[in-house]
């Protein structure tokens, strides 16, 4: 059952003197929306852009490096819009070029940084820092995203402006909702007028702080102090009801509750325009992994009800929720050897996200064009880029084949991402990505550099 | 059914068979015996190393393990510090690490965060008692309730056992819940609204919102204590609203069963959950509590102590 997650190292070089790549007998999925029906083809690439996909290969190109796709899905490369790539202030746990190759070895093309780093990307400064550090990075693109307000400590507008010119394509509230109303309200509005998306997290702060798990009967048997989902569908309604105000949709991150799915369908009713994300361990873990107060499960939002699991699946079926985000978080070993109270919350995500994903639809759980569209079309949507998510002639040559029916196990020692905390650690996935094209460039994912690296950390 | 004999640890009793709880309580019987004895000290633990780890204050819970080791000839050693100044520099487990290189048998673990005796269990080879942790469980005052009860009335089942007060926060509420029904005892429970979680019903208890309506023709009535350090200014508005509210008083206890009995696991807040004439009283069984915990937890240290002999395994890395 194990399979050793390793891609291949081979040729064709990253640098192809052309400037060209073709990606042969590729099996193109319909993603959900009609643009690429099932068929083999080949995908032209040059000067990092698709340029072409036909059945047959021209003469001209008959000579350009190839890289072979046969028994392979190819499929858009996927984006994140949530990962926490640790830098800057946090190496320890990830940096910009270990995220990029995580991300890649998952099949992501594009990830999306959050603000929350020490100090936080609330300034042109930290934007230009991580900016530099992502044209360096080997694997996928790593694309910033900025603090909605100063220190996200939800009092002062950041400048927004200036984040938007260095390169961030949004700004997010951080963790939790920004506590007052009249703040985000203003948030809302200032987006708006430099054209900048807005994240946020729901999660009404003063029933958030100090929760540790689901507030439920998991959280009533263990006795640790619970997160309701209450805390989640009110900030999902006062911040869409804002966003209407405001008129500047808003995009929720993490949705992880019935009663937040609820919301989001009586926003829908009321003709707001939103989008919404979900990750992929509350698709398919429930509040009972708790149980033996392992702080690996302790993440936020808490791991929900089964019946929660339950909503979030039917609402990515739906297309309710468009994206499904990773919300890699990665943390050494000591920062969660620790009381469940004292651990730091997240777990990784790059690597495990599409065999988890492929797994449930493989069980049944979830449609498999709803979840491609999620990793796809949907956080491309969100993030208004039209080159983004698809495989078509003028879009950027980000492309990830996918060996579909694969079953593999997750073994945490051998991902790439520097981070040890690994939720699906031991379970049972289906689906590895064989290789990852970034801009026309085929990532060399292989883990030996990484490995020295991580080992420097220990 | 787990015989008491084959547990590895006592971490909580959420899920423990009645049959287990039993074999515990008989035992705990015969260890009081040997506390009325001129002397009051038996060989079987001799040569055993009990450590006492105390990182959230509590004097009288760990007088009464290290009162309970020594009658049972164990050498006892006793570490206490502040979660802060754990927190400040070593973790857990590396104090932990550090005990477990003195070569103790049993070590006992009181702590703020719910879970750190199963934490700790996981990273060390001696056998792991769980003397309170946060708001999770607190299995031996359960044990020594449910042996109180037990000797006044000769029974479990059947019993109708009024708890009342915080049971959202109260370690020994949820060990009680567990316990008394798993051994067919039907809990009610009554406290303010914001001390009454939602879904406690799935515990199999009954709500109350009126104290009266819980206490009504209870055999026993298990106060717990009002934990003004752990309040914030949003569980209740004040002692004296509480009291009227939720006070046991006489009139109050007139409505119980004739041959009631009224426990406290102590600390006291005199006048404010509980009057002082009801503490008192002859209905009264709290200082039987404190003696009997000394009964019970020798039970504990002595099973646990026959499974550290006969199974030295290495601990288990951080497998569950």
């Amino acid at each position: 059952m194990t399979i050793l997650k390793r891609l291949p190292r081979s040729a064709p070089s990253r640098e192809t003197s052309s400037g060209r790549l073709v990606v042969t007998d590729a099996l193109l999925l319909d993603s959900g929306d009609g643009s690429a029906p099932e068929r083999r083809a080949f995908i032209a690439i040059e000067a990092g852009m698709i340029a072409f996909v036909s059945s047959e290969l021209p003469s001209e190109w008959k000579g350009a490096p190839r890289v072979d796709a046969a028994g392979a899905w190819v499929l858009p490369g996927f984006i994140c819009l949530r990962t926490h790539v640790g830098e800057p202030g946090y190496e320890w746990r990830e940096d910009v070029a270990t995220a990029s190759l995580a991300a890649a070895a998952g099949g992501f093309t594009t990830i999306c940084a959050t603000p929350d780093t020490n100090p936080v990307n609330d300034v042109r400064a930290v934007t230009e820092q991580l900016m530099t550090r992502a044209a360096g990075a080997e694997g996928a693109t790593v694309l910033p995203v900025g603090a909605a307000t100063r220190g996200l400590e939800g009092r002062h507008l950041s400048e927004m402006g200036d984040l938007e010119s260095a390169g961030c394509v949004a700004v997010s509230t951080g963790d939790v909702s920004v506590e007052s109303g009249q703040m985000m309200r203003r948030i809302l509005e200032y987006a708006r007028s430099i054209n900048l998306r807005v994240f946020t997290s729901p999660a009404e702060v003063s029933m958030t702080r100090g929760g540790l798990m689901n507030e439920g009967l998991a959280s009533l048997r263990l006795g640790l102090p619970g997160v309701p989902a209450e805390a989640e569908s009110v900030a999902i309604l006062r911040d869409g009801i804002l966003s209407r105000l405001a008129e500047w949709p808003l995009h929720f991150q993490r949705v992880s509750t019935a009663a937040g799915v609820r919301a989001l369908e009586h926003l829908a009713e009321l003709g707001i325009a939103f989008t919404a994300d979900c990750t992929p361990h509350h698709l398919w873990f429930d509040e009972t992994a708790v149980a033996g107060f392992d702080a690996v499960t302790r993440v936020m939002p808490p791991l929900r009800s089964d019946r929660d699991v339950a909503a979030l699946r039917g609402a990515v079926a739906s297309g309710l929720i468009s994206v499904i985000a990773t919300d890699h978080s990665p943390r050494t070993r000591l920062e969660k050897w620790v009381e469940y109270s004292e651990a730091s919350p997240g777990t990784t995500g790059l690597e495990t996200t599409l065999g988890a994903l492929l797994e449930l639809v493989r069980r049944g759980a979830l449609p498999r064009a709803a979840v491609l569209r999620a990793l796809t079309r949907g956080p491309a949507d969100v993030l208004g880029r039209a080159d983004l998510g698809r495989i078509a002639a003028g879009a950027r040559a980000d492309l990830t084949l996918v060996d579909a029916g694969t079953p593999w196990r997750v073994e945490g020692a051998r991902l790439r991402t520097r981070g040890e905390n690994h939720l699906f650690e031991g379970a049972a996935l289906t689906g590895l990505t064989r290789s990852t094209i970034v801009a026309g460039r085929l990532v060399d994912v292989d883990d030996s550099e990484a490995e020295e690296v991580k080992c420097a950390y220990r | 059914m787990t015989s008491a004999f084959e547990l590895r640890h006592l971490l909580g009793l959420q899920g423990m068979a009645a049959g287990t709880i039993t074999e515990l309580l008989d035992l705990a019987t015969r260890m009081k015996e040997i506390g009325e004895r001129p002397i009051k000290k038996v060989p079987s633990l001799r040569g055993k190393t009990v450590c006492t780890l105390f990182v959230e204050a509590s004097t009288r819970t760990r007088t009464s393990f290290e009162v309970a080791a020594k009658r049972l000839s164990a050498d006892t050693m006793s570490l206490t510090a502040t979660a802060s100044s754990l927190t400040k520099g070593e973790t857990l487990l590396d104090t932990a690490k550090n005990l477990e290189a003195m070569g103790p048998d049993i070590i006992i673990l009181r702590h703020s965060a719910a879970g750190a005796p199963h934490f700790l269990s996981r990273h060390v080879r001696a056998a792991v008692v769980n003397a309170g942790d946060g708001r999770h469980e607190h299995p031996t005052q359960a044990l020594l309730d449910l042996f109180t009860i037990r000797e006044r009335l000769g029974r479990l089942a059947g019993l109708k056992v009024a708890i009342v007060g915080d049971i959202a926060n109260s370690r020994v509420a949820r060990s009680n819940i567990f316990a008394l029904g798993a051994m067919g005892a039907r809990v009610q429970v009554s406290g303010p609204g914001t001390m009454l979680p939602p879904g406690l019903e799935q515990l199999g208890v009954t709500v109350h919102r009126q104290i009266e309506s819980a206490i009504a023709g209870a055999d026993v009535v298990m106060m717990l204590r009002i934990q003004k350090e752990r309040m914030g200014s949003d569980l209740f508005p004040s002692d004296r609203e509480y009291f009227r509210r939720f006070g046991l008083t006489r009139e109050r206890l007139r409505l119980a069963k004739p041959n009631v009995l009224v426990m406290h696991p102590g600390p006291i807040n005199r006048g404010v959950e509980i009057t002082a004439d009801v503490a008192d009283g002859p209905e009264s069984v709290i200082l039987d509590q404190v003696k009997n915990g000394v009964a019970v937890r020798m039970a504990v240290l002595y099973v646990l102590a026959q499974r550290t002999t006969s199974d030295l395994q290495p601990a288990a890395g951080d497998a569950p």
